[in-house]
């Protein structure tokens, strides 16, 4: 078990870069998911830590020690590949023990670790066959035991869930969880998954564009979003992302929205846009189950009016798409008395609703 | 959808007569190399199966002289066959293990990009343009008649042949097997000889076959090359005239009886890599 710092990693391939300047502090025992979408240069990122690949610039250490002169053979790490990576040109015994035998292992003692993670994971009656025979499931599960047999001092997956069936990978994210537990591992998760890596890691550093864009606790990063970022990706359903410019009006300032439509901002969050003199253009977030029909329950929340779009039923509730001009808002309709083509005001509260500046991205005010 | 009786019995009806063309003188061949000189020197009455079988020409080319047949060889076929066999499995050794370590390090670690199309040059031109140089050149190192002479020109000229298969094959392996090797504590090297050859063992069977028989029928090389000691199957075939009977054809069919075994008896051994080799690229991961 290790702890990882990431120290001011950059890498370039020729004229692209991959990841720039990404500065990220790992503690002993932490589950941690690299969040991002395709191209953001997480698995870059993983394929460093591993030292598959080299930084160009900047440092990776683990337990203070820097790894850049260790060849990965020596670094004892755990890899599960998107793919799996199975070796199918040998059985699923051979595939457990492969990286026992490699360290010089005894015999009898990979016999009995091999026996021991097979029944962990369950494929022990599959020992004997070729891997090329296992289904997609065994595969995973079989990826994640020859990894953990060498008990590596860190635990990284790239993706492992990626290429599973809604239910079994529904059932291999709490086992994840478990052996996470069992093992006590330092590990790093790749995603491109909201929802794995908020169910699953302590912490999330979430990535775009070789950038990071922050790093915290899962509900940190949801309540408390740092960028326009961060903000429009976490979420399911997203938060609304409203763009307009700041207008000052006989005392009230709104929002000019780019579908025509205005906010008047009270409260809270006027004064976050208002914290820093300099913007002109602003990004009104707020998260769908936050906005609320009928009477106003604070002094400074704010009331729109919509039309009723579309109604989509999302498991118990349903989710309202309300058109003020040519600007969507979408709501959880928690009356559910709310019909297509009905107006309705709606109420954005001033306390839960988000300020970012719309050039950088960055948020305005905050707690 | 089903088709039809009529499009299946066209389809096996095609099916027999492309056989046929390549069966019948391959039959005409083994069945003449077991008939006695007057059967396949007879213009009338030639028939297809021997009317009296016999070894007269397989004792001819192995012993120079055989009982019935007042003319004799020089030459017998141990020494070619021997020349044969030397030259084409080195020269197939050379081109496959060269050819598969230079792709495999194209392939997974981009070295020099420009030698999939330099090593195909070696191909586009016609050999005998190049040939008289060659002769020059191995005349001058002292390698013309020499069997490690003829196996090297034989290991270059196929050498493309062979770097361009396995580079096809290596470029199927996923690199995040190798990767997942190396995290599992292998150097570079083991990964090589551990892991991914074993997994492209069915390309390499395949590309050693296809190498073995391109030089096991090579003419023009061994022509030029050889004079006497390192003389080929195929160079020592053409020689099988007499001045008093001509072509010697039984003593011939019985030479390709007898030239054709190796290469078969290599495919049967190979015969289970042979299938996935040959479809290796057509299958998903």
């Amino acid at each position: 078990m290790s702890s990882i710092q990431i120290r001011n990693v950059t890498k370039r391939f020729g004229e692209f870069t991959a990841v720039r300047d990404l500065s990220i502090d790992i503690e002993e025992g932490e589950f941690v998911a690299l969040l991002g979408p395709s191209g953001c240069g997480k698995t870059t990122t993983m394929n460093m830590i591993a030292g598959l690949e080299d930084p160009t610039e900047g440092q990776i250490l683990f337990d203070g020690q820097d790894l850049s002169g260790l060849r990965i053979q020596d670094r004892n790490i755990g890899f599960v590949f998107q793919n799996y990576a199975i070796f199918t040109h040998l059985s699923v015994y051979r595939n457990l023990s492969y990286g026992l035998e490699v360290k010089k292992v005894p015999k009898p003692e990979i016999e009995r670790r091999v026996q021991a993670m097979a029944e962990r994971m369950s494929i022990s009656h599959r020992l004997d066959q070729p891997a090329s025979s296992l289904s997609v499931n065994e595969m995973q599960k079989l990826a994640i035991g020859r990894s953990a047999i060498v008990e590596p001092r860190i635990f990284l997956l790239d993706e492992p869930l990626s290429n599973l069936d809604a239910g079994f990978r529904a059932y291999m994210r709490a086992e994840l969880k478990v052996l996470q537990h069992e093992f006590g591992q330092t590990m790093i998760y790749v995603t491109h998954d909201q929802i794995e890596a908020m169910s699953l890691a302590d912490k999330i550093a979430i990535i775009d564009r070789g950038r990071l864009m922050q790093y915290g606790a899962p509900l940190d990063i949801y309540n408390d979003p740092q960028n326009r970022f961060v903000a429009n990706f976490v979420g399911s359903p997203r938060m609304n992302l409203v763009d307009g410019e700041l207008r000052e009006e006989r005392g009230t300032l709104k929002l000019m929205l780019h579908g025509g439509a205005e906010i008047p901002l009270s409260g809270k969050v006027r004064v976050d846009f208002t914290c820093d003199g300099s913007v002109h253009g602003g990004s009104f977030g707020v998260r769908p189950q936050d906005i609320y029909f009928g009477e106003k329950r604070g002094g400074d929340d704010i009331t729109m009016t919509g039309k009723v779009e579309v109604l989509e039923r999302v498991g118990p509730k349903r989710l309202a798409y309300l058109q003020v001009q040519d600007t969507l808002f979408v709501a959880f309709d928690d009356l559910d008395r709310l019909r297509v083509g009905d107006e309705v005001p709606f109420c954005l509260p001033s306390d839960k609703s988000l300020a970012f500046d719309i050039d950088t991205g960055r948020r305005l005010g905050g707690a | 959808m089903k088709p039809s009786p009529g499009a299946l019995a066209l389809k096996y009806l095609f099916i027999l007569l492309a056989c046929a063309v390549v069966l019948y003188p391959l039959l005409w061949m083994v069945t003449m190399a077991f008939k006695p000189y007057p059967e396949w020197t007879t213009v009338a009455g030639l028939t297809w199966l021997p009317q009296d079988p016999t070894w007269q020409n397989f004792e001819f080319i192995f012993r120079g002289h055989a009982e019935g047949l007042v003319v004799s060889l020089d030459r017998t076929i141990t020494g070619p066959l021997i020349a044969s066999l030397v030259t084409s499995i080195c020269g197939t050794a050379l081109a496959v293990v060269s050819g598969t370590l230079a792709s495999y390090a194209v392939v997974r670690f981009g070295l020099a990009q420009s030698l999939p199309l330099s090593v195909l040059q070696l191909r586009l031109f016609p050999p005998l343009a190049v040939m008289i140089p060659v002769m020059v050149m191995w005349a001058f190192i002292g390698a013309v008649d020499t069997w490690w002479g003829l196996s090297l020109i034989y290991g270059i000229v196929t050498l493309p042949f062979a770097f361009w298969l396995m580079k096809t094959f290596f470029e199927e392996v996923p690199v995040e097997i190798e990767d997942a090797a190396r995290v599992s504590g292998c150097s570079y090297w083991r990964v090589f000889y551990r892991i991914t050859l074993p997994i492209v063992k069915p390309g390499l069977a395949t590309c050693a076959l296809f190498v073995f028989i391109l030089n096991w029928s090579d003419y023009l090389l061994a022509l030029m090359l050889t004079q006497k000691e390192w003389v080929t199957l195929p160079v020592y075939m053409a020689t099988l005239t007499s001045a008093m009977g001509g072509q010697m054809y039984g003593m011939k069919a019985a030479l390709g009886v007898i030239a054709a075994i190796p290469p078969v008896v290599f495919g049967l051994m190979i015969q289970k890599h042979l299938v996935r080799g040959l479809t290796f690229g057509a299958l998903k991961q």
